[in-house]
């Protein structure tokens, strides 16, 4: 059998691909897309508009009745404070160690890295009942308190308690996204900012602090985002009396059942979320343009 | 003369005083010496290259110079005074790295104004030094500009333009033209020396490149292993390699065993090839040799030629032969001029130290 020519040979190629044009790059979006709709979207917009028993009006009339009951607004102002905090005290303690991490030599980054993130492999409901253990009326601290003849501390279910079990949740995530940026960083660019005067306080300002900001950002959007709708640790270490809005939210949907209401909440938190976001994109663009 | 009395005179700008540094060592002991007990001398105005291998020592030296790294032994003077423990912002030190390590979030001006700023000059008197800087390396109009937005070179001239600025006691150079193409890095070369002319800054240049070396230095100084091999200008250096490493190092290929000879060695272009009979002049030692493999060059063809009955490395003679008209198993006379045999110390002598005693001298 006579093997076909070079030119047959492409020129069927061709008409192939005339008949069967490639699809465009795009098409690889649709299964995604999918997902984020009916499993995302669909629901979200449900759950904050249409709740049953409810139409978006009935949220509207809940949400402005939230906004402004004296019981509800002080778990609002509770929720904004322990995420900022524990925002602040990730990145207090997050952007040191990824800072000495992402200078570390030779092999060491990768093994710390994994080391600083060991903990994202640990349930949330173990890392939290951890704190019940140290935090508790006869707990560790208040053992050593006691033996300090300070008397006994009740530290669980405070918001103190509530913060230190989001810290320890969150930062790891501080770490990963912080470290992103300065393991990008050329180190020689402080060395560069010391040899031309600048003190190690003045180089971090200058340099190192200004290039990390869109891992600083990035992990600070997660923090906050992660602390306003985490549900385990504040409902475990802040018990009934110190409610943040999604605790309040779990008991207005399995103890009211008070669809409506609890769409308030879900309204009120996702907004406060996209207001970080958007605040941290706005701080990111300044950081980008000035200096 | 009495200017070099006078620069004889004065303090070096930078001196290393039996500087060590060991990589891991514990308290003065152990780790990996890249730095063996080396004394060097900086005088004003000069260009000093820190020539050698990967792995010689002379980025450890250049760093510790800047401050980066502290010597494990050995002191550092700057201006005559003791900086070994002087942190690198309190050195006045201009330094341009490999990588240029331009702030990627500043423009060109705020870049080369940055060590005005850290030394608390008035902003404007910043604004027109950085300009003046930037004027200095053709770049004034793109003040304005971030580095991401240049070229290889142009960043390079903005490193320079940035160390330049702070009118430093001494410009440390790390290597900065290894990053460049063949073409501009000989560009840049002239363009580094035209700016160190001009500006009449003392400068250490760290480099691979013997080139780069030979055309820039004042005074070059060749490392091996963290220990001095030998240190001289280029003029002295190059024709009179003090040892092997040396030799090999500046392009001398060849090692041969030349009857009534000690060690010696001999560049590829002062080796003659006679074919047709013809004879050595007086003056030269005359070998019998086969051609070996013929690659041609150009203008040149490079000839390996294989000294009958010898064996060894030292068999094969490399010659820069200016015609195509040899080809491999013609028979050859090899010509050695005297003149151009540079005698080495005898295989085995611990060479840095006697160069060391040699340059002192």
């Amino acid at each position: 059998m006579p093997s076909p020519s070079p030119t047959a040979e492409a020129a069927r190629v061709a008409s192939r691909r005339r008949l069967l044009p490639r699809p465009p790059v795009t098409v690889l979006l649709v299964p995604g897309l999918a997902v984020m709709l009916f499993a995302f979207c669909y629901p979200v917009v449900t759950t904050l508009a249409w709740p049953p028993d409810g139409d978006p009006a009935t949220v509207a009339r809940e949400t402005g009745s939230l906004l402004t009951d004296p019981y509800l607004l002080p778990v609002i102002a509770r929720t904004v404070r322990v995420s900022v905090l524990t925002t602040a005290l990730c990145l207090a303690m997050g952007f040191p160690v990824a800072y000495l991490i992402s200078r570390a030599p030779g092999a060491w980054p990768g093994r710390l890295l994994a080391l600083a993130i060991f903990p994202l492999l640990l349930n949330t409901v173990v890392r939290t009942y951890g704190w019940i253990v140290v935090l508790g009326g006869n707990g560790l601290i208040s053992k050593v308190s006691e033996a300090l003849g300070l008397g006994r501390v009740q530290l669980l279910y405070t918001e103190t308690a509530i913060v230190l079990g989001l810290v320890q949740l969150f930062l790891p995530l501080m770490i990963l996204s912080t470290y992103s940026s300065l393991s990008q960083q050329d180190h020689r660019l402080e060395d560069a900012a010391r040899g031309l005067g600048a003190s190690p306080g003045r180089a971090f300002r200058d340099v190192v602090f200004p290039l990390a900001l869109p891992g600083v950002l990035v992990g600070c959007t997660l923090v906050f985002a992660g602390a306003v709708t985490a549900f385990t640790t504040p409902q475990l270490l802040g018990g009934p009396r110190e409610r943040l809005l999604s605790t309040l939210l779990y008991s207005r949907v399995n103890v009211s059942l008070d669809w409506p209401s609890a769409s308030a909440i879900a309204l009120v938190m996702t907004v406060l979320v996209l207001v970080a976001s958007a605040l941290s994109n706005r701080l990111g663009k300044i950081g980008s343009t000035t200096s | 003369m009495t200017s070099v009395v006078e620069t004889a005179v004065e303090a070096p700008v930078v001196e290393l005083d039996r500087v060590s540094h060991r990589f891991g060592a514990r308290g003065g002991k152990g780790g990996t010496t890249a730095v063996a007990d080396l004394d060097l001398a900086v005088r004003r105005g000069e260009f000093t290259t820190l020539l050698g291998p990967s792995g010689c020592g002379k980025t450890t030296t250049l760093r510790m110079i800047a401050g980066f790294l502290q010597p494990t032994s050995g002191r550092i003077l700057l201006e005559g005074a003791d900086a070994t423990r002087t942190p690198p912002e309190k050195r006045n030190i201009g330094m341009v790295f490999q990588s240029y390590a331009l702030f990627p979030h500043m423009t060109l001006r705020d870049n080369v104004g940055y060590g005005l700023r850290t030394r608390k000059v008035a902003s404007a008197e910043v604004k027109r030094r950085a300009g003046e800087a930037l004027e200095l390396v053709g770049l004034a109009h793109l003040a304005d500009r971030k580095p991401a937005e240049l070229s290889g070179g142009q960043q390079q001239r903005v490193a320079l333009a940035r160390a330049v600025a702070i009118r430093p006691s001494v410009l440390l150079l790390d290597e900065p033209l290894s990053n460049l193409d063949a073409q501009l890095r000989v560009q840049m070369r002239r363009e580094l020396l035209r700016v160190q002319r001009e500006t009449g800054l003392t400068a250490v240049l760290v480099t691979h490149d013997q080139d780069e070396a030979l055309e820039l230095s004042d005074t070059m100084v060749i490392l091996n292993n963290g220990h001095l091999e030998q240190q001289g200008a280029p003029r002295d250096v190059f024709p009179r390699p003090a040892n092997r490493f040396v030799a090999e190092f500046l392009g001398y290929d060849n090692f041969p065993e030349v009857p009534g000879h000690g060690p010696v060695t001999v560049r590829p272009e002062h080796v003659r090839l006679l074919s047709g009979g013809a004879r050595e002049d007086t003056g030269e030692t005359g070998l019998d040799g086969t051609v070996g493999e013929v690659t041609f060059q150009g203008s040149n063809c490079l000839v390996e030629a294989v000294i009958d009955g010898a064996e060894g490395p030292g068999a094969v003679l490399r010659a820069l032969h200016p015609a195509d008209d040899l080809r491999p198993g013609d028979p050859v006379r090899i010509a050695l001029p005297h003149r151009h045999l540079v005698e080495l110390p005898a295989h085995g002598a611990p060479a840095h130290e006697a160069t060391a005693h040699e340059v002192a001298g």
